[in-house]
């Protein structure tokens, strides 16, 4: 049963993050680092867009500056809801305000992602009175202990603090922070990579049947290609800050274009699947501070050729809904 | 006849454990990490070793190669290349690790001292088995191993930090210097964790031509079963402490009889399948508190075939050979194989 | 606060600091009531007296008393007690008039002799720690002294912590220019030596000034000299506590930054902020013992510790002579100790991973 798409709810144009490493006193000049390359994505209102991409891909950078959790370097965020659009920066507090009370981020690790000096009642309700959306108190622990019971925890729990709780139910701690504002979408980075191998599911399950019953969109971002093409209705994989090839799901498993796509398919452990042959892996990991002209994969690319370090590849539509960023795929 | 073949693999038998049960004193009371654990790897043989948080498969492994701290209460014996490990004094342990047995750890970043050259490194390392080796030696060699794991500009790279090596870099450099001094047994403690997944799948192929080239003896530990199932020919399967399961790879892979091995199998969506079409088998609960073991089997609270017997008492480890094939099978319920 | 009470069962150390800091502070309180004498009252004859408390005597038989004594060698001040001449110790004594607290008039202190009651009738008064070399009572003199010397440790602290929690604050958290510009104050103030500092700013202030003034310029001196290494704990621990990801998610729930500040970071040190007062307070307590060492502090008429240390105990000559003059260092040791008892007990409970050890 999946939820209909019904127009854009989120657009990025271009997004670029620089950074500027601290050269110190006895360096020579700084360097920069490209976190990300003028990304390009259009998030549909009730799909889960899933981003997939190993470390320096930009996926993290990506959610952390959809939210403005630092500002952008160059490029445009656009959100639509209720007919309008608003430009997502730093400086509309008014608009990112609404923004962030709509679009909720739910982090990695459980460990750091919740205030360890205080109870589970405090940490969901105490930013509550700051949102766009903020209830009376009463009305507040109501909803405290119903978005507690929707993610599966028990209302007497609200008064225990997080040490007393298993990585898994944090997260669920975490979810339940992040509906209570009824939301219409959600951020997952990384959610259940820190978790155990037999409670990752309970967490996905969990995202699904939130998702169903809250209508919710989401952006869904992992390393693990296998548990996205699960949970996303389209996928986009990312490598050195650019996006490298964005399809439906049914097409990046069945058909993937982008050579990077296809060598991740490849090294992923599958039950029965043999070891990857020699040379098909190999080659020197994605260095961001190399200045950003021509493709990221170079290096490691079994089509690359002489333009590919000069040149950088357009993200190009090559099928209906199927882009890819490559000079050699048509 | 069941004694006689073991004691006759015990012989042949790079490692071999039997009744290993390793308690930690804590201030929540005695912290049981192992509870009785029992393999056997043959020469050239690789054994993997899965499990989540708690599983004691890591302490396991340090437990052979006496690197658990002054605290931990060790049973039962551990036999390498037929000799007993427990008991041995710090100098007769030195003395084995890096020549008989060596192993490499999670985090590459966390295992170079990060004020010394890498090529510094190589010459301390190769000097614990031939301290009159001279500055020149150390590099050659050197040079080779690292091109024995596939780092280019060897003699280059030597000269460089720690930290200004990637990752999977690092971890090769790791797996070089751990076969230094010719070991027979490498032991892989969630060496590709800690890496993405294509730098993953290198570091496994590599580690895979390691053990062909040198004939080398490996056991593989981590949680991700798909992954140990590329390289290992035996796995074992542990659950708080305890060996629920073990046998040939592709057996266990594909016909578990523990309940266990089944969630860990289902955990994780298959390729191709999408939540539109299909729900994940999950199972409730998380893995139980290494201080408060109850009686009868760990799996229990969790376990969809659990009844009243399963919370009794800790259901024996039943051995077979169910194919004849290598190594033998075994399992730890009391309904194998039986369709949850 | 339950859980205060159950450590504190737990710990006898810690247990027995806080009686002794709760007796110390409630003898503070009431200094009037219990000392049997004036901080000032000088008693002609009786100067460099060892402690006189007596339990038994043949003729008075078991009860607090004192012996006469009577001066046996100008020159050393060695006193002998005199033979049958003994003076009971009661309690709920008439005394010297007094105020409590400068506003209740009473006579009767909690214990003495009859030498108020019945002046001429030869009725000696009882010194529990001995005289000073001006007749002056020891005891009384600590109980009044501890009114300086104990609550200038927390109002120098917390002078002292609120501008390290502000400045320290600030600078973790805004990070840039502010925390540059803060930390290199702070460092140039660690740079020059304390001690020099101390009496440097002492120094160009007037001399003259009554006790009241003193004490506040001591606290002032003091915690600008000790603010900037709190503040610098603070603004590291801030910049590593921003890091966690509550901290972010706080700042997308909109949340502005001070109410993140106070309510997020600051509690997350509240174990080392308890540490640092507790710390803290017989590090000031012997701050104001160094300058009134010194004599830049608390001066006669006034009375703190440190400036009976000052006056009685310089000398090896004086402490050996008349070992009872220690008494305020003894004081200050056992003050420092159980503050540190005491604060390592408050910082396990704040501690939010700490649990009770079980035998076994």
């Amino acid at each position: 049963m999946r939820v209909e798409s019904t127009g854009t709810f989120i657009r990025v144009t271009d997004l670029t993050k620089v950074y500027k490493l601290d050269a110190g006193l006895f360096a020579a000049a700084g360097r920069w680092v490209w976190a990300l390359n003028g990304v390009s994505i259009d998030v549909q209102r009730g799909e889960t867009y899933g981003l997939v991409g190993e470390s320096g891909s930009g996926k993290t950078t990506l959610a952390r500056a959809l939210v403005q959790l630092f500002p952008h370097t160059s490029g445009r965020i656009e959100y639509f809801s209720g007919g309008d659009g608003w430009a997502i920066t730093r400086r509309d507090p008014r608009s990112l305000r609404r923004f962030r009370a709509d679009v909720k981020y739910v982090f990695q690790d459980p460990a750091s992602a919740l205030d360890p000096r205080m109870n589970v009642l405090r940490i969901l309700t105490s930013g509550a009175r700051y949102s766009d959306r903020s209830l009376d108190s009463a009305r507040l622990v109501s909803r405290a202990r119903e978005t507690m019971e929707a993610v599966g925890l028990r209302a007497e729990d609200l008064g225990r603090r997080p040490s007393e709780f298993s990585g898994g139910q944090r997260q669920r701690i975490s979810l339940a922070r992040a509906l209570i504002s009824s939301p219409s979408a959600l951020i997952c980075d990384e959610v259940v990579s820190a978790l155990d191998v037999s409670v990752q599911g309970q967490i996905l399950n969990l995202l699904i049947e939130l998702k169903r019953k809250y209508q919710l969109t989401m952006i869904f971002i992992a390393h693990d290609l296998t548990v996205v093409s699960y949970m996303a209705d389209r996928i986009g994989v990312l490598y050195g800050g650019r996006l490298m090839e964005e399809a439906p799901t049914a097409e990046i498993v069945e058909r993937p274009l982008h050579p990077y796509t296809q060598l991740l398919y490849r090294a992923m452990p599958r039950l029965g699947g043999k070891l990857p042959e020699r040379g098909s892996t190999s080659g020197a990991p994605y260095n961001p501070t190399r200045p950003p002209s021509g493709c990221p994969f170079v290096g490691r690319c079994p089509l690359e050729q002489e333009k590919c370090s000069t040149v950088m590849p357009e993200l190009r539509e090559v099928r209906p809904g199927h882009r890819v960023a490559c000079h050699f795929v048509t | 006849m069941d004694n006689v073949a073991r004691s006759d693999r015990a012989e042949m038998s790079i490692l071999d454990v039997r009744g290993l049960t390793v308690d930690f004193p804590s201030h929540d009371g005695i912290l049981q990490a192992v509870r009785g654990v029992d393999f056997t790897l043959q020469s050239g043989e690789c054994l993997g070793i899965v499990g989540e948080s708690g599983s004691g498969k890591s302490v396991s492994a340090l437990a052979a190669l006496g690197l658990l701290g002054k605290d931990a209460r060790v049973g039962g014996s551990i036999l390498l290349k037929g000799a007993e490990v427990r008991g041995l004094g710090p100098e007769q342990l030195r003395a084995l690790r890096g020549t008989v047995a060596s192993m490499i750890f999670q985090e590459p970043s966390r295992s170079f001292d990060p004020i010394s050259s890498i090529g510094k490194t190589f010459q301390e390392t190769l000097r614990v088995k031939d301290p009159a080796l001279s500055a020149g030696d150390c590099q050659r060699r050197a040079v080779r191993l690292l091109s024995e794991v596939h780092i280019p500009r060897a003699e280059e790279r030597l000269r460089g930090f720690p930290h200004q090596f990637s990752g999977g870099m690092l971890q090769r450099i790791m797996i070089a210097l751990a076969l230094a001094n010719d070991p027979e047994l490498l032991i892989a403690d969630e060496p590709t964790t800690a890496l993405d997944v294509t730098i993953q799948a290198e570091i496994i192929g590599l580690l895979s031509e390691l053990r062909s080239r040198r004939r080398l003896s490996l056991v593989f530990i981590s949680h991700n079963l798909a992954l140990v199932g590329q390289i290992a020919d035996q796995i074992h399967v542990m659950y708080a402490g305890l060996v629920l399961e073990a046998g040939p790879a592709g057996l266990v892979l594909s016909k578990p009889r523990s309940p266990y091995t089944r969630a860990l199998l289902d955990a994780l969506p298959s390729w191709g399948s999408h939540y539109s079409r299909e729900t994940l088998r999950t199972i409730a609960g998380s893995v139980p508190d290494p201080t408060r073991h109850e009686p009868g089997c760990p799996f229990a609270p969790r376990c969809p075939l659990a009844v009243e017997r399963c919370r009794e008492a800790v259901p024996p480890l039943v051995r077979d050979s169910a194919d004849g094939a290598a190594g033998d099978a075994a399992y730890r319920c009391i309904f194998p194989g039986v369709k949850t | 606060m339950k859980r205060f009470w159950s450590a504190l069962r737990r710990r006898p150390i810690a247990f027995a600091s806080f009686i002794v800091l709760t007796i110390l502070y409630f003898g503070m309180i009431f200094c009037e009531f219990l000392a049997p004498y004036g901080p000032n009252d000088q008693f002609t004859g009786h100067s460099d007296q060892p402690p006189s408390l007596l339990l038994y005597s043949p003729t008075l038989g078991f009860r607090p008393q004192v012996q006469t004594l009577v001066l046996i060698n100008d020159f050393t001040r060695e006193y002998a007690g005199l033979e049958g001449h003994y003076t009971a110790v009661n309690l709920l004594a008439v005394g010297p008039d007094e105020k409590l607290w400068g506003l209740i008039p009473f006579r009767h202190h909690l214990f003495g002799t009859d030498r108020y009651a019945n002046p001429g009738a030869g009725a000696e008064p009882v010194f529990l720690f001995g005289t000073d070399n001006l007749g002056r009572d020891i005891f009384s003199r600590l109980l009044y002294g501890s009114r300086i010397s104990l609550t200038i440790g927390f109002v120098g602290v917390a002078v002292s912590l609120f501008i390290a929690l502000l400045l320290g604050g600030l600078a973790g958290y805004l990070g840039g220019l502010w925390d540059w510009l803060i930390m290199r104050l702070a460092e140039y103030i660690i740079l020059i030596p304390g001690l020099y500092l101390i009496l440097f700013l002492r120094s160009i202030l007037s001399t003259n000034m009554n006790s009241g003034q003193s004490y506040a310029i001591i606290t002032v001196i003091l915690s600008t000299v000790g603010w900037p290494g709190t503040a610098r704990m603070i603004r590291g621990m801030v910049h590593s506590i921003k890091r966690n990801d509550f901290v972010a998610n706080a700042e997308l729930e909109s949340m502005p930054a001070r109410a993140i500040l106070f309510r997020h970071i600051i509690p997350q040190m509240s174990s080392i902020l308890i540490i640092s007062v507790t710390l803290g307070i017989p590090g000031f307590i012997l701050g104001e013992t160094v300058l009134s060492y010194l004599g830049l502090g608390i001066v006669d008429p006034a009375v703190s510790w440190g400036s009976m240390i000052n006056r009685d105990a310089t000398t090896i000559t004086n402490l050996v002579q008349f070992p009872w003059l220690f008494a305020p260092g003894l004081f200050l040791i056992i003050i420092a100790l159980a503050f540190n008892f005491l604060g390592e007990l408050l910082r396990d409970i704040a501690d939010p991973n700490w649990r009770e050890t079980r035998r076994g």
